[in-house]
């Protein structure tokens, strides 16, 4: 009896605890995960014990609920494999037990948990949980999934799909005052008018989620509000109104070990500090944001942290470098400037130096010519006063002549006719008179000479010979008997040029010479030679005629004349006759006379 | 410096370097044209300088020219006086073309 009440008792108490440990279990499950204020690995191992429990007394249920709010709460801490593992494990027993409503749940709750890492698997799982709901009209499961996939298809950028849900899910929470779920549904709305930049509104609902929120003290939710009221300023570029809100969200978040939310407030101010050009700030959040989001995602983080370290190092870099190029490109242009002084000056000084050396050459240029010209002016004056002198002289010999000559004419000829008018005028006045004319002749001959002396500078040796070899040809011809030679010595120098003056007298002697031998020596032979010494001429006349005896005949005109003409030429005549031998008349004159 | 300001700050002096080359081509261009310019210009002068020198030459030679040919002819008519002759109008032509 005893044994069987014992047992009996034990049996109770079995009963009794175990019942005791459902509650316990069913409890622990139901606590609202978002609001406990424990440490996250401590909010997991409330859980984790509870499943134990559960699994100790084989209480699936409560098996199955634990590994939900496990899944949840991985979720949360973004252990998304762990949560998966959870959900999957929470699934079956939910599927064993025919626990449709908590299936739709699960399905629903993977799908939005799956959401950042695969949209298309998130909602395909939250279609199949929402499908279960609606199936079997689970208002409660569907409050929450409505909601959900709304904000899935808000992430799929089917804003108008997105808010037909949320109102849906808001419908529902309102008639069954979800006091917890309704913030969710406007902050989801908020979402949604923030995308469709009706800025307005998306502040009104987050604000009325907040002040929810703030009441049921959601720390979760609260913290995400203060996010997405940050996310609608900074859709309004109103950076620095945004920051203040992240910085609410940012201590709520990290105590909750919220991680997913931390590492998007990270990034959120990291990308605010960016648009405001703070370096720094940027990448302190960055860093912070790799940090929490390396331990929840891949390494893939570590490459965006370097590539913004990067990013800022680059920019430091670039600002150094612009630096740099700034001064060198100062320093740069200083050296421009000096070299284009400096070779603009050098530029200008060659300039000057090349027109000085054109001008100068110009210059010389017109000197020579000046100097050639002025050289053929001089020669032109010359010659032009040469000539007009010789053409002045030539016009008065000849007018001299013409006058003087005819008037000595004109003597002449008055003396034929006083000698031819008068038949009976004496031989002495006869002979006179013929003196007269043959003097008055002999005078006209002379002017001749005179004039064409005066007009002829010189006379060549040559044409001085020429002119007396003709006399003596003449001279030959008009006296066939005589023997006439001539001859000029071979040293003497043929080019010397004599004057007229020396010529004409020279020639006068010669020719006074030979006419005297023809008319008065009677000479058969007659000689003319020309030779000289150093500084003499000497011709010489000579004949084998009768000659004379100076001392006995008095020297005639002819004589006299050749005395007087080598006179002239500063020269000296003499004259050696000898009585039938002949006479020989020599004439000495210098040679620069 | 901040990023923006040091961009602002280069900017300028690129333009700056800018203008200093635009000066630098427009030195060149006027050192050019001031040797261009007076190198044509005294070429031409020394053209006309040279025709009018040579056209100065020509007159004068053949002025020089043309009193060698009186002088010369002059000469030859005085050689033609023949001592025997007296034929001294034969020797003195008068070159009328001649202005005294």
């Amino acid at each position: 009896m005893i044994r069987f009440l014992l047992l009996i008792l034990v049996l109770f108490n079995c009963t009794s605890f175990y019942s005791q440990d459902k509650v316990k279990i069913d409890s622990i499950n139901k606590i609202y995960v978002q609001g406990l204020n424990i440490p996250q690995d401590s909010i997991v191992a409330l859980f984790q014990k509870n499943l134990n429990d559960a699994e100790t007394i084989a209480y699936e249920l409560g098996m199955a609920d634990a590994y939900s709010q496990l899944s949840l709460v991985y979720g949360y801490q973004g252990k998304y494999e762990e949560s998966a593992k959870n959900a999957i494990n929470g699934i079956k027993i939910y599927e064993k037990l025919n626990k449709l409503d908590r299936v739709a749940d699960y399905y629903a709750e993977m799908g939005y948990t799956m959401k950042y890492r695969d949209l298309e698997k998130g909602l395909y799982y939250m279609q199949k949980g929402k499908a279960i709901a609606e199936e079997n009209d689970f208002e409660n499961e569907l409050k929450d999934i409505y909601n959900n996939y709304g904000v899935l298809k808000e992430m799929n950028h089917e804003l108008d799909s997105a808010l037909i849900f949320y109102n849906k899910g808001l419908k529902i929470k309102l008639e069954i005052n979800d006091t917890i779920g309704i913030p969710y549904s406007w902050s989801n709305m908020a979402g949604v008018y923030g995308l469709q930049e009706n800025f307005l509104k998306a502040r009104e609902y987050f604000n009325k989620s907040l002040q929810q929120r703030l009441v049921w003290a959601d720390s979760l939710g609260i913290a995400e509000n203060y996010t997405q009221l940050g996310e609608v300023f900074m859709a309004e570029k109103k950076w620095n109104e945004a920051i203040p809100l992240m910085h609410k969200s940012l201590p709520i978040s990290l105590n909750k070990q919220y991680q997913n939310l931390t590492q998007y407030n990270y990034k959120m101010l990291s990308d605010i500090f960016k648009k405001l050009n703070n370096a720094d700030s940027a990448l302190y959040y960055f860093e912070k944001y790799s940090t929490v989001k390396d331990s929840v995602h891949s390494l893939k983080v570590q490459q965006n942290i370097s590539a913004l370290n990067i990013e800022y190092e680059t920019e430091k870099k670039q600002n150094e470098i612009l630096q740099q190029r700034a001064q060198l490109a100062e320093k740069d242009l200083q050296v421009r400037r000096k070299n284009t002084l400096i070779f603009g000056s050098l530029g200008l000084a060659f300039v000057l130096a090349f027109l000085g050396y054109l001008f100068y050459n110009q210059q010389k240029l017109k000197n020579r010519q000046l100097q050639k010209e002025g050289e053929l002016k001089a020669a032109l004056a010359q010659i032009e006063t040469q000539n007009k002198l010789q053409e002045q002289r030539l016009r008065i010999s000849r007018d001299l002549h013409d006058n003087i000559g005819a008037q000595l004419t004109f003597i002449i000829s008055s003396i034929d006719n006083l000698k031819f008018g008068f038949m009976d005028i004496s031989k002495k006045l006869g002979d006179k008179l013929t003196n007269i004319s043959n003097f008055t002749s002999q005078t006209i001959y002379e002017l001749r000479d005179t004039i064409w002396a005066m007009n002829k500078e010189n006379i060549t040796f040559e044409d001085l010979q020429a002119r007396i070899a003709n006399f003596i040809e003449h001279a030959k011809n008009a006296s066939e008997e005589t023997e006439f030679s001539f001859h000029i010595d071979q040293e003497v120098d043929k080019n010397h040029l004599f004057t007229s003056i020396e010529g004409m007298n020279i020639y006068r002697i010669i020719q006074e010479a030979v006419n005297n031998a023809l008319k008065y020596a009677e000479a058969k032979a007659i000689t003319v030679y020309i030779s000289d010494d150093e500084d003499e001429y000497h011709i010489s006349i000579e004949d084998n005629g009768k000659g004379f005896d100076k001392n006995l005949i008095e020297m005639g005109n002819g004589l006299n004349n050749m005395k007087k003409r080598a006179g002239e030429i500063n020269g000296k005549l003499i004259v050696k006759s000898n009585l039938q031998k002949g006479t020989h008349i020599r004439l000495v004159f210098p040679i620069n006379s | 410096m901040p990023y923006v300001e040091n961009r602002k700050r280069n900017l300028s002096l690129v333009l700056k370097l800018q203008w200093n080359m635009y000066f630098q081509l427009a030195i060149i261009i006027i050192l050019a044209l001031l040797l261009i310019a007076p190198t044509l210009w005294f070429s031409r002068e020394k053209k006309s300088i040279v025709f009018a020198h040579r056209n100065t030459l020509f007159n004068l030679e053949n002025a020089i020219s043309i009193n060698m040919s009186q002088i010369d002819l002059r000469r030859q008519n005085l050689n033609k006086y023949e001592f025997l002759k007296y034929n001294v109008h034969d020797a003195l032509i008068i070159q009328n073309e001649i202005e005294l």
